[in-house]
């Protein structure tokens, strides 16, 4: 009878913890296939841009029950609603869509969340480039940022110009050479000087050899950097901006001077006021069909295919940024001569990226929707919608196929791609700095180059004028920390 | 204006005197009440970002990082040996200069113009007060950059067109200080002309009249009457667009970022970089506190050579 | 001869101001109707002519793809509570200022009414963090309500100095004759003062509505997403990747058109009101 009671018991329990533990299994399992109902994530950036990963949100909305809104910032602004919000610990947004370098400062300042293990899977990482990894998306061997753009500096030219017959005759004539995509900068010289001051698409106005990036505050840095890096990143040195042991600043050496100077004389075949050209300026006038040469991201390519703004569709040829056969050693302290041009690709501005910061409302949403955004196959499409800002970012988006589909000729889309790839697996690469008070740094050597360009001083004395500056942001910051934090940067074990 | 004693005070009030004459030297309560709502509210919104902004001065406290430390006069000394702070504050000043001389002579002008027309005096009047309407970005954008754009804008097109030769407004660091005074001369005078509009409009007839019958000359009659009787309005009105000319940065961000160079480089837009988009606060306060005291030393100074002139006109 | 043109001279100098404003208003008008490519290709004079208006900006603006009525409305509510508030307040204290005598320790009118125009001194981008402290301990961050009060601080001084002036200006007699038969100062401001005084006060109201309007720094940094105002929307059209000029130019003209609707209404209280300010 004792034994039929507890037998009864027992099953009685048993019924009662099925009864208990079947209703949540199934709670269990439906809040696994929508983990986040009911959240918001907000994802700020600039106006513009951060809109565009709308096109890419609704299946993860439905996936996971959350919603993701957009807090478009204007893009001047960004830097500093991002960094008031951080210094009064004010909630701006769950997810940043930052630049390379504001969001390095976040990431040195311990400022945003490290990508928790589980998520870094879904990035395939393996197919980004080591430098992106390293210095995009890294600090100090973390990593912190979500991979969704890639920036490297290429040379954008009408290849149509070029491979006229009548146009490669008379440059011949002129410069006993042939009429091809400049390698060294001599060329290039050349070649804007060729093409300057003349009217050659009948349209009545004026064009010009030449369109670049020389505004203060407006791509200056990476517009000169693009060219000194030929002149100064000798293939030896792992060190660009400073020497890594006494982080004595390297912008006033004679490589960089005469790349200033180069540049300097360049400006005459540019239009007269190129010197008030910010990026939206420079790309109009190209893909406006103003300019035979341009030096800029890879935002060219897409944008030049699109027969709502452009009228060169099919017109432009791309290539590595050109490189100096003459190039200082700083080892030696001498200048040395190469047999081929000297490249230095200058991944300059380090790309845009996602990254959680610390005060954000729901970390595990956050990062879910940035991993699934930095995923390859959103990343894939988002290269290639213009209007997305979203530069190659990963080889496997270095397919010519991709491009075809999104509009390039077969020939345009070989020459993209290689010339993008051959940049990023270069070992002579430069990546943006990436080491605090970096807008100090840079601030003052846009104001030095922009008064050398624009005749206010000689580059030796605007450079020395810059190098004295970042000698005094240097101390005030530390420089022992500071040369620790560049060695970090270049990957070398310092002492 | 007369200073007659008041009937107001004919009836003795204990506690009173008539020493300022015009005024019922009465302060409690009904005084208060009328100053105090406005004072509070005042005195609410800025002793806190005063104190702090001092406080911070006398710290290297940057935005990205929590805690700051106090480094005494650091700040400070890095002020003096700073020739970006020195040349943005030549910027600063020229450029205030000139924008409010440009825009009180024009807007003078142009009321004076309007004063003696017989039609179409409501049309001018309002198509002067548009450019005050629109946003400081759209003026920066389109006004700024997009009409001066020496290749891809209209002004120069039109020069070219006329033979005059094409300037370059925005990439020469001489010129590029003219034309953020430009664009705020174009949106400003609005604001001069207004004002001044209304301050000839009051002035009494018969001096006037007394001048013209003793014979003086047009330009008589306008530096020995017009111009002291306008003195008070004038005062006013170059005070207040000259403190927001101190403070300009709107324009200069959007149209040079304070370049080439540092041509076109103003305090306040430095102190925005520095604190704001570097995250350096400390530093940052302290360049906006030595705008704010040269501007203090200004407004003193400008009051007190005006005052007697004011109180001419008066 | 010299006779019959002289009516004309004053014309010359209104009219060639006149083209001055208008030119580049004109160029904002035919910007929003322009496609990328145009603004790409070169410079464009006249519709038709030059290129082929288009309307996909405006259709924009009307759809939604572009915000437009959210910013709108915090413009407007933020703009004219600052005003409002400023003028009542600012108005009494010009009042003040001008009819009584002040003494705040050493401080009398003249320190106190400059002490109310040097708020007007220090460069805001100083000042805004610790507002921004201040607004997140009172959660009035992101708030037009936030923004309201800021701008009524701004405002206050200049309505201050500039109502004191008009009421400094009025003839005294009838307040005077109002004291004496009884009625208590702030009868007398309402009944005498502040109707004389009117055309004043909207003619600074409409001035501090304009700058309330379009102020930058502060609203781009205390406000995030629903206390976004017009000029940062303006400014958001300014991309990294090229500026919409077309979209930039209609809500441009977009966000004219309340204050102009604003002017016009008020502009005859404008010019006869500073008159009878009798600013001397």
């Amino acid at each position: 009878m004792q034994i039929a009671r507890r037998r009864l018991v027992v099953l009685a329990t048993a019924a009662l913890l099925g009864l208990v533990v079947t209703p949540s299994s199934v709670l269990l399992t439906r809040a696994q296939d929508r983990p986040f109902e009911g959240a918001e994530v907000v994802v700020s950036g600039p106006a513009g841009q951060v809109e565009c990963i709308l096109n890419w949100t609704a299946d993860w909305e439905e996936e996971t029950g959350a919603t993701v809104l957009v807090n478009p910032i204007p893009f001047s602004d960004v830097d500093s609603k991002v960094l008031t919000a951080t210094g009064t610990g004010t909630f701006l947004a769950d997810v940043y869509y930052l630049g390379s370098q504001t969001a390095g400062q976040l990431m040195g300042a311990g400022q945003v969340l490290e990508v928790p293990a589980e998520y870094q899977e879904s990035l395939g990482l393996d197919d980004i480039p080591e430098i992106y990894n390293q210095f995009q998306l890294s600090w100090n061997g973390k990593m912190y940022g979500i991979p969704w753009d890639g920036d490297m500096l290429m040379l954008n030219y009408r290849s149509d110009l070029l491979a006229d017959p009548t146009f490669q005759q008379a440059f011949k004539e002129q410069f006993g050479s042939d009429l091809a995509a400049p390698q060294s900068w001599t060329e290039y010289a050349n070649i804007a000087e060729f093409f300057s001051g003349k009217d050659w698409d009948g349209d009545g106005a004026t064009d010009y050899g030449l369109v670049e990036l020389p505004m203060r505050r407006n791509h200056a840095w990476n517009g000169f950097l693009s060219r000194a890096t030929g002149y100064a990143k000798h293939p030896d040195d792992p060190a660009f901006f400073f020497d890594p042991e006494t982080m004595t600043p390297r912008i006033n050496n004679p490589g960089f001077v005469k790349a200033l100077d180069d540049w300097t004389n360049a400006l005459q075949w540019g239009p007269p006021d190129m010197l008030a050209y910010d990026w939206a300026a420079n790309a109009q006038s190209f893909i406006g069909g103003h300019a035979a040469l341009n030096i800029q991201w890879g935002d060219i390519g897409p944008m030049s295919v699109d027969p709502e703004a452009s009228v060169v569709k099919d017109k432009v040829g791309f290539d590595t940024v050109p490189g100096s056969t003459e190039v200082w050693n700083p080892a030696t302290d001498a200048w040395e001569t190469m047999v081929t041009p000297n490249k230095a690709p200058f991944a300059g501005f380090g790309g845009w990226i996602y990254v959680v910061p610390a005060l954000t409302r729901n970390a595990d949403a956050s990062f879910d929707l940035a991993s699934h955004l930095g995923s390859p196959e959103v990343r894939l499409k988002a290269v290639t919608t213009p209007g997305c800002g979203a530069n190659p970012s990963s080889l496997a988006q270095l397919d010519p196929a991709v491009w075809v589909a999104a509009g390039f000729s077969a020939e345009a889309a070989d020459a993209y791609t290689r010339a993008i790839e051959d940049s990023l697996t270069d070992p002579n690469v430069v990546f943006d700095l990436r080491i605090p008070g970096i807008q100090d740094y840079k601030d003052s050597l846009e104001i030095a180059i922009t008064k050398a360009l624009s005749g206010e001083a000689s580059s030796r004395a605007a450079l020395d004028e810059a190098a004295a500056e970042w000698e005094r942001i240097t101390d005030r910051l530390g420089r022992d920390q500071q040369g620790q934090y560049y060695r970090e940067s270049l990957g070398i074990a310092g002492a | 204006m007369a200073r007659q004693t008041s009937p107001m005070l004919a009836t003795p009030v204990p506690g009173i005197g008539t020493a300022a004459g015009h005024r019922v030297a009465r302060t409690k309560p009904v005084a208060g009440f009328f100053v105090n709502p406005a004072a509070i509210v005042v005195v609410l919104l800025s002793i806190f970002p005063f104190v702090l902004s001092l406080a911070m001065t006398f710290s290297n406290w940057n935005l990205l990082y929590t805690g700051a430390q106090f480094i005494g006069l650091d700040n400070w000394q890095r002020l003096l040996g700073d020739a970006t702070f020195r040349r943005s504050v030549t910027n600063t000043l020229w450029m205030t200069a000139a924008g409010t001389v440009i825009q009180y002579a024009i807007g003078l002008g142009l009321a004076l113009s309007v004063l003696r027309i017989r039609r179409g005096q409501r049309f001018f009047r309002l198509v002067f007060l548009l450019p005050m309407m629109i946003s400081p970005a759209a003026v920066g954008y389109i006004i700024g950059r997009m009409q001066f754009s020496e290749t891809q804008g209209p002004i120069n097109d039109i020069l070219r067109h006329l033979e005059l030769g094409a300037v370059p407004w925005i990439s020469n660091p001489a010129m590029a200080p003219w034309t953020i005074v430009i664009a705020d001369v174009w949106q400003w005078t609005s604001f001069m002309f207004v004002l001044l509009l209304a301050g000839l409009q009051s002035l009494p007839e018969e001096p006037f009249e007394a001048a013209q019958v003793d014979g003086a000359s047009s330009w008589q009659i306008f530096v020995q009457l017009t111009l002291p009787m306008l003195m008070p309005v004038t005062v006013t009105a170059v005070l207040i667009r000259s403190l927001e000319l101190f403070k300009l940065i709107d324009l200069v961000r959007v149209i040079t970022a304070g370049g080439p160079g540092t041509a076109t480089q103003t305090v306040t837009l430095y102190v925005y970089d520095l604190a704001l988009n570097r995250g350096d606060m400390g530093y940052g306060a302290t360049v906006a506190y030595a705008l704010l005291i040269l501007v203090t030393i200004y407004a003193l100074i400008y009051l007190g050579v005006t005052r007697r002139s004011v109180e001419n006109a008066r | 001869m010299v006779k019959r043109l002289r009516p004309i001279v004053p014309y010359i100098p209104l009219t060639i101001w006149s083209v001055v404003i208008l030119f580049p208003l004109y160029w904002m008008v035919i910007t929003s109707f322009k496609q990328p490519i145009d603004i790409n290709r070169g410079i464009s004079y006249v519709p038709w002519v030059d290129f082929s208006p288009s309307l996909h900006a405006w259709q924009d603006l009307a759809v939604g793809t572009v915000p437009v009525v959210g910013p709108l409305r915090n413009s407007l509510l933020a703009a004219a509570i600052s005003s409002l508030a400023a003028v009542v307040l600012g108005g009494m204290a010009g009042y003040g200022l001008a009819r009584f005598s002040y003494k705040w320790g050493p401080w009398r009118n003249q320190e106190i009414a400059f002490w109310f125009i040097s708020q007007r001194m220090l460069p805001p981008a100083a000042a805004i963090l610790a507002f921004m402290v201040m607004f997140r301990y009172l959660h009035l961050l992101d708030s037009v309500a936030g923004l309201a009060i800021a701008y009524t601080g701004f405002n206050l001084p200049f309505a201050i100095w500039i109502m004191r002036d008009f009421f400094a200006a009025l003839p005294r007699e009838l307040e005077e004759a109002s004291l004496v038969e009884g009625a208590t100062w702030w009868t007398t401001f309402i009944r005498i003062a502040v109707p004389l005084a009117m055309p004043g006060l909207a003619a600074t109201g409409i001035l501090l509505f304009i700058f309330s309007w379009n102020e930058y720094l502060f609203a781009s940094l205390l406000a995030f997403e629903s206390a976004k105002t017009m000029p940062v929307t303006i400014a958001g059209m300014a991309t990294a990747i090229g500026t919409k000029w077309w979209l930039m130019s209609a809500l441009a003209i977009v966000s004219m058109t309340p204050t102009v609707l604003l002017g016009l209404l008020l502009e005859r209280y404008i010019v006869r009101g500073l008159t009878a300010g009798a600013i001397k």
